[in-house]
């Protein structure tokens, strides 16, 4: 066969296959039924029992967050926004420094602890957690699944036919295609989610604008992680032509011209995140200074600490960054955000240990002690009880 | 001359890639400076952030040996953001994100801790360590701090481990033992106990 011929049937068919699947019900796949469960004859049955398989690990894995008081405001938040799926959802809290929250076909749904010290309020909490509903409720998993399937069978065809030329890039283009139409894919599904979690939000009585502030938060940590470079970061093409998410930018954008149009909610929303998150948050702080990414968490925090009803965590994280980042005068600042976290509301007994610490080996002995014993009264029974004691008695 | 020197660079490289070596009961030279006395047979690896010891598998328990990291060094040179960061990024004027972990010849004993559990808990995929207790220890007659601490990893299996650290003329000297919670832990740990307490550690 002639080269010129074989191009010719691999675009035909590339074509074909660019049109073969759009969301929504073009896609061919219903939108899930409540109390649905596949057939044991189909893909997607094998799609759940890989869910089910993750999900069991999930439930008893260390990582999973167990309080109370938290679990009970993400299982109403998800029922409130799930409606008819209410009893088909199981949420997890799980304790992972990112930003991100994940929907298994079978209905298992993960919230990780970055997502949750970066919404600022529970409606922008549940406007993340309504486009993972979206995307369980509109079997996504299951398309992309078959959408993959089908790109790569084609590819591996036009790849086939491509090598007969010699030509190796011939013989590379249709695969490259197939990544390309399998990205795009997954980018439309990601605007569906967020078209169709933003009516989720609104129809549970949340902020509509909560959205687009949400991907504006993100968007803004990006830029203050990438700094002057953010521009042409985001701006290459082959991010994009390999993205599976649309860029943040479009999806702000989006979300804020569609709650323009939305009316505000008649009785104020629920706003129960920053209460349900008290046991667990300082925990989250810190993992997000341990994943050591300095200007990202700089920004997260001091955004935080604009109306934070518990600053005294916010300082101590901020200390903790800066003693970790240890340049220049970097222990000064650490101690002075110290000495702020035990001046402030929720100050965590840790704070009072390091300005001890700090003014210790600044030659400091009875200023340090003076705070050795303040983290004493804190924590009476802290596990260094025997050290400081030490520190105390020389 | 490039002919001549390829097989001798080959040679230095192949010898970086040190395979696993059965540790005999008896003294134990880990290097010019340091040495230990085990009663039972391991198996040992050496690179260049340091020695691991296991009995039942390096996944199960594990004795490390952390000698003598200098003022301004991560615990593992991978952790090292600045050195591995990309010559032509770095000629760019274009810095990561990203802090690199170093120890401090002037930190404080909490430090040393949290110096160690960071670094550790990043290289275990950014999990938490817990660190349980903290008590004035020595190593090898030099002040230090004894710790005990435990993690879960991505393999879900939970570990305990402890360790004794010490600065020993401006340098950090860490010796810690881990193993699964549920068995390995308690298995082994006398043996590593008799080890670090073994350890002898030259100065200057």
């Amino acid at each position: 066969m002639k080269p010129r011929l074989l191009l010719s049937l691999a675009a035909a068919m590339l074509l074909a296959g660019c049109v073969t699947h759009e969301t929504g019900s073009s896609s061919g796949i219903a939108t899930v039924n409540p109390g649905y469960r596949p057939d044991v004859k189909t893909d997607e049955a094998g799609i759940w029992l890989t869910a089910d398989k993750a999900e069991a690990d999930l439930r008893d894995s260390a990582n999973r967050v167990r309080d109370p008081a938290l679990n009970a405001l993400v299982s109403d938040m998800v029922c409130k926004l799930a409606a008819e799926y209410c009893g088909d959802l199981r949420p997890y809290v799980v304790r992972v420094p990112h930003f991100n929250a994940t929907a298994s076909p079978n209905g298992a749904i993960s919230i990780w602890s970055g997502l949750l010290i970066r919404a600022r309020t529970e409606s922008e909490l549940a406007a993340v957690v309504g486009h993972e509903i979206t995307h369980y409720a509109r079997r996504h998993t299951l398309a992309r699944f078959r959408n993959a399937r089908e790109n790569t069978d084609v590819a591996a065809v036009l790849g086939l036919l491509g090598a007969t030329t010699g030509v190796a890039q011939i013989a590379e283009l249709p695969h490259v295609i197939a990544v390309g139409n399998i990205q795009a894919f997954s980018r439309d599904n990601e605007r569906e989610s967020d078209e169709e979690g933003f009516n989720r939000l609104v129809k549970a009585g949340y902020e509509p604008s909560a959205a687009a502030d949400v991907w504006k938060r993100i968007l803004d940590l990006k830029k203050a992680k990438h700094e002057f470079e953010y521009e042409s970061y985001e701006d290459r093409t082959v991010r994009l032509f390999v993205a599976s998410h649309p860029p943040s930018e479009e999806r702000e954008k989006s979300l804020r011209e569609l709650a323009e149009k939305t009316a505000k909610p008649t009785v104020p929303p629920p706003d129960r995140l920053r209460q349900a998150l008290v046991g667990v948050r300082l925990d989250f702080l810190l993992d997000e200074v341990k994943l050591g990414q300095f200007r990202e968490s700089k920004a997260l925090f001091e955004l935080l600490l604009k109306d934070d009803p518990l600053p005294g965590q916010i300082y101590y994280a901020l200390g903790e960054l800066y003693r970790k980042r240890a340049k220049d005068d970097d222990e000064l600042v650490s101690m002075s955000y110290f000495h702020q976290a035990c001046e402030a509301m929720g100050a965590p007994p840790e704070a009072f240990r390091m300005v001890a610490t700090i003014r210790w080996r600044r030659g400091e002995k009875e200023l340090a002690k003076e705070y050795f014993r303040r983290y004493l009264n804190a924590a009476p029974d802290a596990g260094d009880r025997d050290l400081i004691t030490h520190y105390l008695g020389s | 001359m490039t002919r001549r020197l390829l097989p001798l660079l080959l040679l230095i490289a192949l010898s970086a890639c040190e395979s696993w070596q059965k540790i005999p009961p008896g003294a134990v030279k880990l290097s010019d400076k340091a040495e230990v006395v085990t009663t039972q047979t391991w198996s040992g690896q050496g690179d260049r952030d340091g020695f691991l010891w296991t009995q039942d598998g390096p996944g199960m328990d594990s004795l490390f040996f952390h000698l003598g990291i200098k003022d301004g060094k991560t615990l593992f040179e991978d952790q090292d953001v600045e050195k591995n960061h990309s010559f032509i990024l770095k000629l760019m004027n274009r810095q990561p994100d990203q802090i690199s972990f170093r120890f401090s010849k002037t930190m404080t004993e909490w430090e040393i801790v949290e110096f160690f559990t960071t670094s550790w808990g990043k290289l275990a995929g950014d999990v938490p360590v817990k660190v349980e207790n903290m008590a004035p220890a020595s190593l090898d007659g030099h002040p230090g701090i004894r710790f005990q601490y435990s993690y879960t990893p991505k393999d879900e299996l939970r570990r305990r481990g402890f360790g004794i650290a010490a600065v020993v003329d401006d340098k950090l000297y860490v010796v810690h033992y881990l193993g699964s919670a549920i068995y390995h832990f308690d298995k082994n740990k006398a043996e590593a106990e008799h080890v670090i307490a073994s350890l002898k550690i030259k100065k200057g």
